[in-house]
């Protein structure tokens, strides 16, 4: 226990004084002090008042319906990230970030049409890898969500998202786990733009960043103006939470305000 | 030399094991919440209803003052509610049930505050003067005394947005939320005397920002 002498000033000891945070002897010993030095004294007293002013800040008035809104939330199955990008989405009232939502929705959607027993896509025949079948029904899906507005030719997808080839870790990728059928798909996370001359290389570097670091890889989410007035090349994510693994990849791009999923695979550790 | 009689003493029969030692200190904590948390934990859904209606106050009182307003408090307050019903299955007892969830709200606060950055954080506090009026009672008997009581508040809020998040949170759960030093440890999972400094700084932060008022509350009466 350290000693205070009288001559010293105590402003470091206050805030315990107040709280009487102190031992006995210490309390006495900044008391003592106190009663003979009136820059300290001063100094409690504002440390006083400005307490009392933090204590007598009103109770914040709660939303009557709050615990309901919260068990709704619970009933629909919402996950984490999915509800921090639509929040995020809302917030902004970005028509922007709402278009990437929209990618990212129909991206899940695309993806939740995955057996996740055999890796094929379903409705196609069994024995075909999942990234033949996503390549070869690809732009089928994107056609599909073309019904929601996002439908283009092909010719405007960027060249280089045409001639992408999978990286090795990619094209082996096996699907790992039913989470997304059994509803622990937490969400999604959408990688920043890239121009469509943008090496894709770099496409599968994320693909490795992704897969040592799901959550890192998610937190990445930004997009800023400039990103979104240029034609986007992203993974789009299918993030188990509950598993901290990443389930599914699907590429997808977007011309304007436009998404459309060119790739699907799955993915296993 | 250290880390063997460490690991001569662990190992002595009498030592208790570290398993032991948790469950003394679980033991040792009455938790009001520990029969509704047993009922959630064991899959009623209802017993995560009632935990809310419990704590839901005491998140959003937090979160109101750590957020600046009141939706993003609201949002935040439900993604931590969310959060906890998805990871409820770690709280493990070793601290009470509240600290449980003040820790989960803090966090989800924390990374709010870091993911919209301090372009939203201005928006957030010019918010706060907006959104002062409802804070005020409904029918002040002096006009005079509740516009300056109202402006005070406005104050003391935006002195809170200005602190650092570190210090603002602490002196938050301690001097707003009543908490203990241990507790606000236990919750921003930092040592007791860290604790006391950020909580020391923040109050002087405070103090140099409301100097006026906490001038006019020192002044001395005149007779």
């Amino acid at each position: 226990m350290s000693q205070i002498r009288n001559e010293e000033h105590v402003r470091d000891r206050l805030s315990e004084h107040l709280e009487g945070d102190l031992s006995i002897a210490e309390f006495a010993r900044v008391d003592a002090h106190l009663a003979h030095c009136e820059d300290c004294a001063a100094e409690l007293r504002e440390l006083r008042a400005t307490v009392a002013l933090l204590r007598e800040l009103p109770e914040p008035e709660l939303p009557a319906d709050f615990a309901a809104r919260v068990a709704r939330r619970i009933d629909s199955g919402e996950g984490r990230r999915v509800s921090r990008v639509a929040t995020f989405a809302r917030r902004a009232r970005d028509p922007r970030l709402i278009a990437a939502l929209a990618a990212g929705f129909a991206g899940f959607l695309l993806m939740t049409s995955i057996d996740l027993d055999s890796g094929n896509i379903l409705g196609t025949p069994n024995g075909t890898s999942p990234d033949q079948v996503a390549l070869q029904s690809g732009f089928g899906r994107a056609a599909e969500v073309g019904a929601t507005g996002a439908r283009r030719p092909p010719s405007l997808l960027p060249t280089s998202v045409a001639n992408w080839t999978p990286s090795p870790q990619f094209r082996t990728a096996r699907v790992a786990s039913r989470s997304i059928q059994t509803g622990h798909h937490a969400g999604f996370g959408v990688l920043g733009s890239a121009a469509p001359e943008a090496p894709l290389r770099d496409l599968d570097g994320e693909f490795e960043a992704l897969l040592s670091d799901p959550a890192a890889f998610v937190e990445r989410f930004r997009r800023t103006p400039e990103d979104a007035r240029r034609p986007m090349i992203a993974p789009l994510v299918g993030y188990s939470a509950q598993r901290g693994s990443i389930d599914a990849i699907a590429l997808y791009t977007s011309v304007g305000s436009h998404p459309m999923v060119v790739r699907t695979s799955s993915v296993g550790r | 030399m250290v880390a063997m009689s460490i690991g001569m003493i662990d190992s002595t029969p009498n030592a208790p094991t570290r398993a032991k030692r948790r469950e003394d200190r679980v033991q040792a904590i009455v938790d009001p919440d520990h029969e509704l948390v047993d009922r959630w934990q064991s899959g009623d859904e209802s017993a995560f209803q009632e935990l809310i209606r419990r704590h839901e106050r005491r998140v959003f009182r937090l979160l109101f003052r750590m957020m600046g307003n009141r939706e993003e408090a609201e949002d935040v307050a439900q993604e931590a509610f969310l959060s906890l019903h998805r990871h409820g299955h770690r709280f493990r007892r070793e601290a009470r049930f509240s600290t449980f969830v003040y820790r989960v709200a803090a966090n989800a606060a924390l990374n709010r505050r870091r993911t919209l950055g301090r372009n939203r954080n201005r928006v957030s506090e010019l918010k706060v003067s907006q959104e002062a009026g409802f804070e005020l009672p409904p029918a002040p008997r002096d006009p005079e005394d509740a516009a300056v009581g109202a402006e005070a508040r406005e104050r003391v809020q935006q002195a809170l947005l200005e602190l650092p998040d570190d210090l603002r949170v602490a002196v938050l759960l301690y001097d707003i939320e009543g908490q203990s030093y241990q507790d606000v440890a236990q919750v921003l999972g930092i040592p007791e005397g860290t604790v006391k400094s950020r909580i020391h700084r923040a109050r002087n932060a405070l103090r140099d920002q409301l100097r006026s008022y906490v001038d006019a509350a020192n002044e001395v009466p005149s007779s």
